[in-house]
């Protein structure tokens, strides 16, 4: 029998109330966008970080001699790839061999390198040892049950509660439109796209498309392949390209000093770079078109001229106006509008999802 | 803006602006803080253009306008770019004071060690000449006597030739004495002197690692004081919130989608070997 049973005055006796502000030190919501490409983290503490979603883990005794036994993250797992077992554990928004029936690829190193990125991101957001993490997890809209699972899996390890949602609802949750609008959130491995009508986006409000970032990158290193076969270049130098120039336009002059023959050149890749990030633009607008002609045909019109352009995939230069044409050519008109910071975007939304989710809830589901 | 005028100027703010914690803000008893978009510095670079303009009452074609605009971007690039040199520079002097605290430190060591050094060396000059001055005079007393027995054995003493001798002994000894006492006093006036030189030195250098400490102190603390608020107010949904419903309404179903994910992610846990 406790000492409030034997007294039963005891169990009357108020306590004093948490205050507000000792409760919101006492936890820490975190939004996180699980990306591909990057990993974003946004924190009620204020932290904002992202991180290249690369987990690499010294290969060899004279590895680890060099660069200890922890694992490296990002830029710095990057540059020391060939001392590396270097993993990239996200595919097309989800844990490589987290699909049913994808047994491809090494499942259970991509989850452990996962969990660790996870883990990483959170200790970005420097958590006090006392405080409760609460986290919501953006993953792709179409992500399956066993995607989704997955994430959870590797998060729990470090959180005290976390909850998955569709990353681009997580954006507009972020920008607090909710209605009558179009997103389009443009990742590494997929682009996904999500119709907001005021109530929580059924299967049939979403789409996901595998052409990303990645495809982009893949259709430059073909055509660089094909126009200048003797040009040398890695994977890594076409991504460090279309991070830095990225263009829909056209108008930008694109030059990158590559080596031929072993010297550094200046190479015009322009046309290659426009064609290649164009060549995200018509799948995508075939896929918003897919979207407005379902919906009710009264509000077709607003929801066409309400897209939201946000992911990392929005930083092309001239992309929204791309989709414009694209939009107006095939869609009878458009109206498309970039998110302020793409990186973040889903990160922001995912924190306010965090933080306007009822207390009760997080501690159901911890 | 074109483009890379924009990147640029993001990603100078973003480099200019200081992280900090929200805990530490709170610490520091602010409780909001304003927060200025990028966007909004673009917007007040062309408003305070064409004011400017309007006020001075010059018309312009639209491209001298859009001409002038990009020169006054360019220009507050300029501005952040000194802006986050001088950052550099505060940092540099936020290493700098450590190193000045640190070296006072050590100049504090230095000081207390010498005073004691001098303290010493003062007490042993007179604790020196005593003990000499003891032993000359036991010296004295032996060399005093052996010339009495000396003299005294002598068939004819001569005591006037005695006490003569004794005393030019005792002379000699007074001077020898004396020299002894001048050349160590000079020592040690050396040294004492040699020790004050290296206080003297050691206080002007402690006094100047001082000044520059205060001053290192200053300008490092230049940044960030005048941050009044920075609050996410307490977490939960605003009844206030215009979308209330609609919000409360999406919130309980992701809960509600991520309940049924966590119960297959426990089953799943049950179903794995232990």
């Amino acid at each position: 029998m406790n000492d409030a049973a034997a007294n039963p005055s005891d169990s009357t006796t108020p306590t004093a109330p948490v205050s507000a502000q000792e409760e919101e030190t006492s936890i820490l919501h975190i939004g996180m966008d699980l990306g591909t490409s990057r990993t974003a983290i946004a924190a009620s503490n204020g932290a904002r970080e992202s991180v290249f979603s690369y987990v690499g883990y010294p290969k060899d005794v004279v590895s680890r001699k060099l660069l200890g036994d922890e694992p490296l993250y990002g830029e710095a797992a990057i540059k020391k790839r060939l001392s590396l077992n270097l993993f990239r554990p996200l595919e097309k928004g989800v844990i490589k061999g987290s699909t049913e029936g994808d047994a491809s690829e090494d499942t259970e190193g991509n989850a452990a390198a996962a969990a660790a990125l996870v883990q990483y991101a959170i200790r970005m957001a420097k958590p006090r040892p006392d405080q409760l993490i609460y986290a919501v997890i953006g993953c792709p809209a179409e992500a399956s049950i066993t995607n989704r699972t997955s994430i959870i899996n590797a998060a729990k390890q470090v959180v005290d509660s976390v909850m998955i949602a569709s990353e681009p609802f997580a954006v507009a949750y972020g920008l607090d439109v909710l209605t009558d609008a179009l997103v389009i959130d443009i990742g590494a491995g997929t682009t996904d796209l999500c119709r907001m009508h005021g109530t929580m986006p059924e299967p049939e409000d979403q789409i996901t498309l595998a052409i990303a970032g990645d495809k982009i990158d893949q259709l430059l290193a073909k055509l660089m392949k094909q126009n200048h076969p003797e040009v040398q270049f890695s994977e890594r130098m076409i991504t460090q390209a279309k991070e830095e120039h990225a263009t829909a336009t056209g108008a930008h002059e694109v030059i990158v000093t590559w080596p031929v023959n072993g010297k550094p050149t200046p190479i015009d890749i322009t046309k290659e770079m426009n064609e290649a990030c164009h060549s995200i633009v018509p799948p995508i607008v075939e896929a918003l078109g897919k979207l407005v002609a379902s919906f009710d045909p009264e509000f077709q019109d607003v929801l066409r001229n309400n897209v939201i352009l946000g992911g990392g995939g929005s930083r092309i230069r001239g992309l929204g106006n791309a989709i414009e044409s694209y939009m107006a050519e095939h869609l009878g008109g458009g109206k498309v509008n970039t998110v302020e910071e793409p990186v973040y975007a889903g990160a922001n939304g995912a924190l306010k999802i965090a933080r306007d989710m009822p207390a009760e809830y997080w501690e159901q589901l911890s | 803006m074109s483009n890379s005028l924009t990147r640029s100027l993001y990603h100078l703010m973003r480099g200019a602006s200081r992280p900090t914690s929200l805990s530490r803000l709170k610490q520091r008893g602010h409780k909001r803080v304003s927060i200025l978009r990028y966007r909004d510095i673009e917007m007040l670079i062309d408003t305070s253009v064409e004011n400017t303009l309007s006020k001075m009452g010059i018309e312009l074609s639209d491209r001298d306008i859009k001409g002038l605009g990009a020169e006054a971007r360019v220009e507050f690039l300029a501005l952040l770019h000194e802006r986050d040199s001088l950052r550099e520079t505060v940092d540099d002097l936020v290493t700098q004071q450590e190193e000045l605290e640190a070296n006072r430190a050590v100049l504090k060591e230095r000081l207390t060690e010498t005073k004691s050094e001098l303290d010493e060396e003062q007490a042993a000059e007179d604790e020196e000449l005593v003990e000499f001055g003891e032993d000359l005079t036991s010296l004295e007393g032996r060399i005093s006597a052996s010339l009495r027995a000396l003299l005294s054995d002598s068939a004819t003493p001569r005591d006037a030739l005695t006490a003569r001798a004794i005393e030019l002994v005792r002379a000699a000894f007074d001077e020898q004495r004396e020299e002894v006492a001048n050349r160590t006093r000079a020592e040690q006036a050396e040294r004492v002197g040699l020790l004050q030189r290296r206080l003297s030195k050691l206080n002007k250098k402690l006094e100047e690692s001082e000044a520059m400490l205060a001053r290192a102190r200053a300008a490092a603390n230049t940044s960030d004081e005048d941050i009044e608020e920075f609050d996410m107010g307490p977490a939960g949904l605003k009844s206030q919130d215009p979308q209330f419903e609609k919000k409360k309404q999406v919130l309980e179903e992701i809960f509600k989608l991520n309940v049924e994910l966590k119960s297959m992610v426990d089953s799943e846990g049950d179903k794995k070997p232990t």
